[in-house]
């Protein structure tokens, strides 16, 4: 009886010390990592928004747009140069997220996807520039149809999940953010 | 003990992934680049040094009969702490290693060497089996993601190699591809080993 206590006492302190750092650590980075998170996103967003400095949350109803996960109005110096709209549609392998940025000229800035869970070597292509590069420049004015985008020869269904989430993206903007959303 | 026969042992006699087949489930799901094999090796390194060191300096405190909850305790602390202070001080870092942390708690040859080595031995030559196992994990890691990306992609370090003309063998990447390659190393390894045995033998 005596020897169990004394083993138990003993992983009770190494557990405890164990512990106590652990909080002291979360204590101390809390902080930072939130920072860290948020310069990071801000940066993704920079990434298909060019030039963007700052960026504020749009709200949108998430009733009436089930893919859309964040909509952000972008600033350069005070003015507001574009949106970034994070949309998500069903890959080969799960659900994959887009981000999308939308100039003042009502053309697409830039696209990445954000998330995705698409096989090695053939739907993660979709991750490369000579994929993505296809949407910059094009009009946000109406839906992207199949023929505008050249799919990934093997991955047909990936690189249609990313067309689906930027329509989805040219959706809201088309009615939510083009006519007056700037104010 | 000399140092160097302490770091030799883990790089070629002890080889963590060819040797002692330990660390599997890292070694068969990061292999996929040879970037990867080096981040995940290097991380490992790290975690691998620091715990031996940690264990080997607690050795006298922790009672032989619940050393292993002990051990687990420790080193899951230390890991947790380790990435909480990469995100929050050097994200560069942490996003180019973050995904391996967590696995690396999970790592049987952290445990299997504070069992094996720290638990017996001081704290600097611990320090040194762990640098040693550990950049022996790193090279097994990077000739696996060498392989099989020149392979699955025709690149070595995202460099392609291969040429227009190459066909990219895609299930190199995807999980087969592991086994295959790991299996054939093996193979070759022990065919290597056998051959030096049968000479051994021959001479005596």
């Amino acid at each position: 009886m005596g020897e169990t206590m004394k083993l138990g006492l003993k992983l009770l302190v190494i557990t405890m010390v164990a512990s106590f750092a652990l909080a002291l650590t979360q204590m101390i980075t809390e902080e930072p990592i939130r920072v860290q998170a948020v310069k990071a996103e801000n940066e993704a967003r920079a990434v298909v928004l060019e030039g963007a400095e700052e960026f504020e949350a749009v709200e949108v109803p998430s009733e009436t747009y089930p893919n859309i996960l964040e909509v952000h109005k972008g600033f350069k110096n005070g003015e507001l140069i574009g949106y970034t709209i994070k949309a998500t549609s069903r890959g080969y392998g799960g659900q994959l997220t887009v981000i999308a940025g939308i100039d003042a000229g009502g053309n697409i800035s830039g696209v990445r996807v954000a998330q995705h869970s698409e096989t090695p070597g053939l739907g993660a292509r979709v991750l490369e520039p000579s994929f993505y590069e296809q949407f910059t420049g094009k009009s946000a004015a109406a839906q992207l149809g199949s023929d505008s985008i050249s799919a990934i020869s093997g991955a047909t269904v990936s690189s249609k999940a990313v067309t689906s989430a930027v329509n989805a993206a040219i959706e809201l903007y088309k009615a939510e953010l083009e006519t007056g959303g700037g104010n | 003990m000399k140092v160097k026969d302490i770091l030799l042992n883990g790089i070629i006699k002890e080889n963590p992934t060819f040797r002692l087949v330990l660390g599997m489930c890292p070694t068969l799901a990061v292999t996929t680049a040879a970037v990867n094999g080096v981040a995940m090796g290097l991380a490992v390194t790290f975690v691998l040094a620091a715990s031996n060191l940690f264990i080997s300096l607690l050795r006298n405190y922790i009672p032989d009969k619940v050393r292993i909850p002990a051990f687990v305790t420790i080193i899951a602390a230390f890991v947790t702490i380790v990435g909480m202070l990469m995100e929050a001080f050097v994200p560069a870092l942490f996003k180019a290693l973050g995904l391996f942390i967590p696995l690396i708690v999970v790592n049987c040859i952290i445990l299997a060497r504070a069992e094996a080595f720290a638990s017996k031995n001081g704290p600097f030559h611990s320090l040194m089996d762990g640098i040693g196992m550990g950049l022996g994990f790193t090279a097994a890691l990077t000739i696996l993601g060498t392989i099989r990306e020149l392979l699955g992609a025709g690149s070595i370090f995202g460099i392609p190699l291969m040429g227009q003309s190459f066909e990219p063998a895609i299930i190199m990447i995807l999980p087969p591809g592991a086994f295959f390659t790991l299996g054939l190393l093996l193979a070759f390894l022990n065919k290597l080993d056998l051959r030096k045995q049968q000479k051994h033998g021959e001479q005596a």
